[in-house]
């Protein structure tokens, strides 16, 4: 999505893990003093697409934009980096909430809430574009739509509480106090505000 | 529900934002606090926060009121110091620390002593004991419960 060429694209990823994972790497140089991890590997891959595009190495960029637009490279940097974020903020969202579900999935099947995980499932994380109604939820397991309610939302509170424990272990507080609940509250918003319906 | 782990690549904006607003207690709904707590970390957490500015809490009193060798007489200090707790409290999370630390002590000395050590007819709890079992996150909280059903069953 960065370079709009799945290729290209396939190539700039294995050069940004080999970046990061190797001998003096992007990992080596990473520091809680220097603030949040994912903040941090964002701006590696910004600089990394930065570079491609500076060396000349995307097609779409090959004409110096100072001689077809006003801004010159500004502008066309500020619109591109721009989506750019928006897509890899959106995968971090999609990574981090698959996991915090997985962990959810396997804690409900520990507990015999496989009833509770599969009402859930089907409110929250349905293909369809309807959202199907408590009652014609609880309605395979003979259930009201309160009790199909009540049970989705234990395994809703299973999600809160792992997501939030995630988060809380990700955020850097000064002085390495623990984040409040106030500051996770914060984190969230920080990842809902910038996603598209 | 199939068995392959859960994937969210094909989730919708809108879904995404969904499931993270799930994860807010932003949200206008009303929660259940005492379930919210989650597991031992977090009450210990908000325990410590409670106790903040008036007395010392190092951890010793969660780890007592779930250990089946601490004394029936020291459960129903906890008790008493819980209760003072819960109603001191400011906040919707700290009062409900002080409440389920007030629930586990009364629990501990059924599952642990078979003593009742509160005013009220256990019997009586029986339903909330098991909500609290079947609901909680964590499994050392959720077992003080099961194991005091289980005294009040062959009690009974």
């Amino acid at each position: 999505m960065l370079v709009q060429d799945a290729e290209k694209a396939q190539d700039l990823s294995q050069e940004f893990f080999a970046k990061l994972s190797g001998s003096g790497g992007l990992l080596e140089h990473a520091s809680p003093d220097k603030g949040r991890f994912h903040n941090f590997l964002k701006q590696a891959l910004r600089n990394l697409v930065i570079d491609y595009h500076r060396h000349g190495r995307g097609e779409r960029l090959q004409t110096h934009p100072d001689q077809a637009n006003n801004g010159g490279w500004d502008v066309l940097e500020l619109a591109e980096f721009t989506a750019a974020e928006a897509v890899f903020h959106r995968e971090w969202v999609k990574v981090t909430l698959a996991e915090a579900l997985n962990r959810v999935r396997s804690l409900c099947l520990e507990r015999g809430q496989e009833i509770h995980l599969d009402l859930f499932e089907k409110r929250y994380l349905n293909d369809a574009n309807l959202v199907p109604s408590w009652d014609e939820l609880g309605t395979p397991y003979g259930m009201d739509q309160r009790t199909a309610r009540e049970r989705a939302d234990t395994v809703a509170r299973h999600f809160r509480f792992v997501l939030r424990r995630m988060l809380r272990n990700e955020i850097t507080v000064p002085g390495g106090a623990r984040a409040t609940e106030a500051v996770i509250d914060e984190e969230i918003k920080a990842l809902l505000s910038p996603l598209k319906d | 529900m199939s068995d392959e782990e859960i994937s969210t690549d094909r989730l919708t904006g809108r879904q995404l934002k969904e499931l993270l607003a799930l994860a807010s207690t932003d949200a206008k709904v009303s929660r259940n606090w005492l379930l919210e707590i989650g597991d031992m970390e977090q009450l210990e957490y908000l325990l410590m926060d409670l106790c903040r500015g008036t007395e010392q809490y190092d951890g010793a009193i969660l780890r007592a009121v779930c250990s089946p060798y601490t004394p029936v007489e020291s459960l129903m200090v906890i008790k008493n110091t819980a209760k003072r707790l819960a109603v001191e409290a400011q906040g919707s999370a700290q009062k409900a620390a002080g409440t389920l630390l007030y629930h586990l002590s009364v629990a501990s000395a059924l599952a642990h002593h078979a003593r009742n050590i509160s005013s009220k007819n256990p019997s009586e709890r029986l339903p909330f004991y098991k909500h609290l079992a079947a609901e909680l996150f964590d499994d050392e909280l959720a077992v003080i419960f099961e194991k005091a059903i289980a005294a009040l069953a062959s009690a009974s």
